[in-house]
């Protein structure tokens, strides 16, 4: 029943965030979607799973998405918002999708193990985060240290991107011309 | 986790630490110390070599950091492509970077990050460890497209391969989640236990529909047709020496991960075989017509490299049908190539200077009286490209059809031998401009010091060298190829 509930907002907000008129409406209905999907997370009990997708995807992501939104012309973007040569593209695709998920994730898979027998492994190994702090620290540390270099690249690249104040300029006027 | 294993897994990613040292250590004396940029380009140069001796003192077989990393002779060779690669670029860069006044601490930074990333896609065991070197040297690789941040053409480019680069890898991760959802498994070696375990004729529409998605995604990647539409403008904006880089680093490295995926995916063969005939052949001839229209060097060479992907792919549709031969025939010809595209690149890096870009055709005119040097290692490495004996791309070529013809794939060794026959045409354009052309006016001499002109060199060398004497990397393409079968 929760599951129901929870699966319907998320839904409902996501059709929400490519219908709605007002950019900073959809914004928001995105918050709803993000925060429903962290919701369905503790369903599954996976704890860690739901704080990260809320801490980082509702709170941190969602930031820098109204940030963005408060640097341009909002009335601007309201009216060039409309996608309407696309429409009938992305219901095709969206219909792809569905049949796929229709095919392929009902008939489940043998590989993957039942969530009742998951959930008790888990609790068994000392609960959700325990097991990720351990994995992380053991079995993938390799990839754990080496996706802090990936932040550091992203940090370089921002400092190098921020240091010319000049470009921004010029490069909104390029945008134009070409157009 | 005890020590010793630890002190092990540590001495099998020797190379890769050396170099994220060396990068560390740019960005802090770039920062601290305001040094002249040459000693950075020095020191990179330094850091890479150090790396490439370790490379001899790590262990030849095994898997590293609890099965996230191979060990094999294929990553070890891989690792010194990339090296190699790289050290070449920072060798030719330093002067273009001058005359475009954008010498700065990041650039070298940068490409040694990126040549990291590319040397750990290659030695991946695991779709993880896979995505995250794919993500560094991406990443590297957007900004280094936009180095010139005042020139429209180098931020258009950018701004295209981030978005587009993107999209690839959202498609790629979405493909790894279908195949993860078929198998239960990131790791490699887990995927083709658990495919190579099922009975005959076991298919599953997520595992298809995944493989699929990998392979659209990595296809990206190496710019194969009709996922190459992004290449030639990247190039074009892009400076010319990190347009060197990107026609051999990413695409190789992308290569190399999809020769592992592809084993890995073996039982599928029937499957890829079939959808890769049909990119390779696509490949080749829209990349070779599309090549023949330029009035760019630069774009020329970016269709051009669209079509020797297209060559490369004629070996990997051979090892649906005989694995041994076909594998190790497409690695072999990219081995054989790296060296002529990186210089031919590099000669054009090398030939930017006060008011000329370098890129057209008609500033190649007359190159031979003006430039003699830069113009001979230009024909060298155009006619490695073409495929000419006694250069290394000859071999590649010849590996790659015999492959397809051991194969009973007659067809597709007859099509890329006609694509061979197009692409003479705009090759020899470049030599018959450079050679049998007075120069138009007045043109500055290219001012290029030493250093690039000894990678120029060395690079030159290294292509004759290899087709002169291709025996001994014959065999050790079929010897990595057979450590990862």
């Amino acid at each position: 029943m929760a599951f129901l509930i929870l699966a319907a907002i998320a839904v409902a907000s996501a059709v929400m965030v490519v219908s709605v008129k007002n950019v900073v409406h959809s914004a928001f209905s995105l918050v709803v979607t993000l925060f429903s999907v962290g919701c369905l997370f503790i369903l599954l009990r996976a704890e860690f799973l739901a704080a990260t997708q809320i801490l980082i995807y509702v709170g941190s992501i969602m930031i820098l998405i109204i940030f963005a939104l408060m640097l341009i012309d909002i009335k601007e973007a309201n009216r060039q918002r409309r996608f309407h040569h696309q429409s009938k593209f992305v219901i095709g695709i969206g219909i792809i999708l569905v049949i796929e998920i229709i095919l392929f994730i009902i008939p489940r898979s043998e590989f993957i193990e039942s969530p009742e027998k998951l959930i008790a492994r888990t609790a068994e190994a000392g609960g959700n985060i325990q097991i990720i702090g351990q994995s992380l620290f053991t079995d993938f540390i390799f990839a754990f240290e080496f996706a802090s270099i990936i932040i550091l690249v992203a940090i370089v690249a921002a400092i190098f991107l921020g240091k010319q104040p000049t470009s921004i300029i010029k490069k909104s006027s390029v945008i134009k011309d070409s157009s | 986790m005890d020590l010793a294993q630890l002190y092990r897994d540590m001495q099998a990613i020797l190379p890769e630490m050396i170099l994220a040292v060396t990068a560390l250590l740019a960005l802090i004396l770039d920062f601290l110390t305001k040094c002249k940029k040459s000693y950075l380009a020095c020191l990179s140069v330094a850091g890479i070599s150090i790396a490439v001796i370790s490379v001899w003192g790590i262990p030849t077989e095994g898997l590293a950091f609890s099965r996230l990393l191979h060990v094999d002779l294929f990553a070890l060779l891989y690792k010194l492509v990339f090296l190699s690669a790289g050290a070449m670029v920072i060798l030719i860069s330093g002067d273009y970077l001058d005359v475009q006044n954008k010498r700065s601490g990041e650039y070298y930074v940068l490409v040694l990050l990126a040549t990291l990333g590319m040397m750990v896609m290659a030695a991946a065991a695991n779709f993880l460890t896979m995505y995250l070197g794919l993500e560094l040297s991406s990443l590297c690789f957007y900004i280094l497209c936009g180095l010139q941040t005042k020139d429209a053409r180098s931020n258009e480019a950018a701004l295209k391969y981030f978005v587009l680069g993107l999209m690839a890898s959202a498609i790629l991760i979405y493909g790894i989640s279908l195949i993860y959802g078929a198998t239960g498994s990131l790791s490699l070696i887990r995927i083709e236990k658990v495919l190579s375990g099922q009975p005959e004729g076991w298919k599953s529409i997520g595992l298809i529909a995944g493989m699929t998605l990998t392979l659209v995604g990595l296809s990206f990647k190496i710019a194969a047709v009709p996922f190459h539409m992004w290449a030639p403008d990247v190039y074009e904006g892009a400076p010319t020496p990190v347009a060197a880089f990107m026609s051999v680093g990413p695409k190789i490295a992308a290569f190399a991960a999809l020769l592992r995926v592809l084993v890995a995916l073996f039982p599928l063969s029937v499957q890829w075989g079939g959808i890769f005939a049909v990119i390779s052949v696509l490949t080749m001839t829209v990349g070779n017509l599309l090549a023949l229209r330029q009035e760019s060097v630069k774009r020329m060479l970016a269709y051009s490299g669209i079509a020797h992907v297209g060559y490369a792919l004629i070996g990997v549709v051979a090892g649906a049908y005989s694995k041994d031969i076909g594998l190790s025939s497409a690695l072999l010809y990219f081995l054989m190539y790296f060296m002529a595209n990186l210089g031919a690149f590099g000669v054009l890096a090398v030939l930017c200077r006060g008011g000329h870009t370098g890129e057209t055709y008609e500033e190649l005119k007359g190159l031979a009286a003006n430039s003699p040097p830069a113009a001979f290692f230009m024909t060298i490495f155009i006619f490695s490209l073409l495929g000419i004996p006694p250069t290394g791309g000859f071999i590649g070529k010849l590996w790659v059809f015999a492959a397809a013809v051991k194969s009973d794939l007659m067809w597709l060794a007859a099509v890329g031998l006609v694509n061979a026959l197009i692409s003479t045409y705009y090759y020899l354009r470049v030599i018959v401009m450079m050679y049998m052309h007075e120069p138009e006016a007045e043109q500055p001499a290219p001012a290029a010091s030493y250093m690039a002109y000894s990678a120029l060199a060395i690079m030159a060398v290294v292509t004759v060298f290899m087709g002169a004497n291709p025996r001994p990397f014959i065999e050790l393409a079929q010897r990595s190829m057979a450590a990862i079968i």
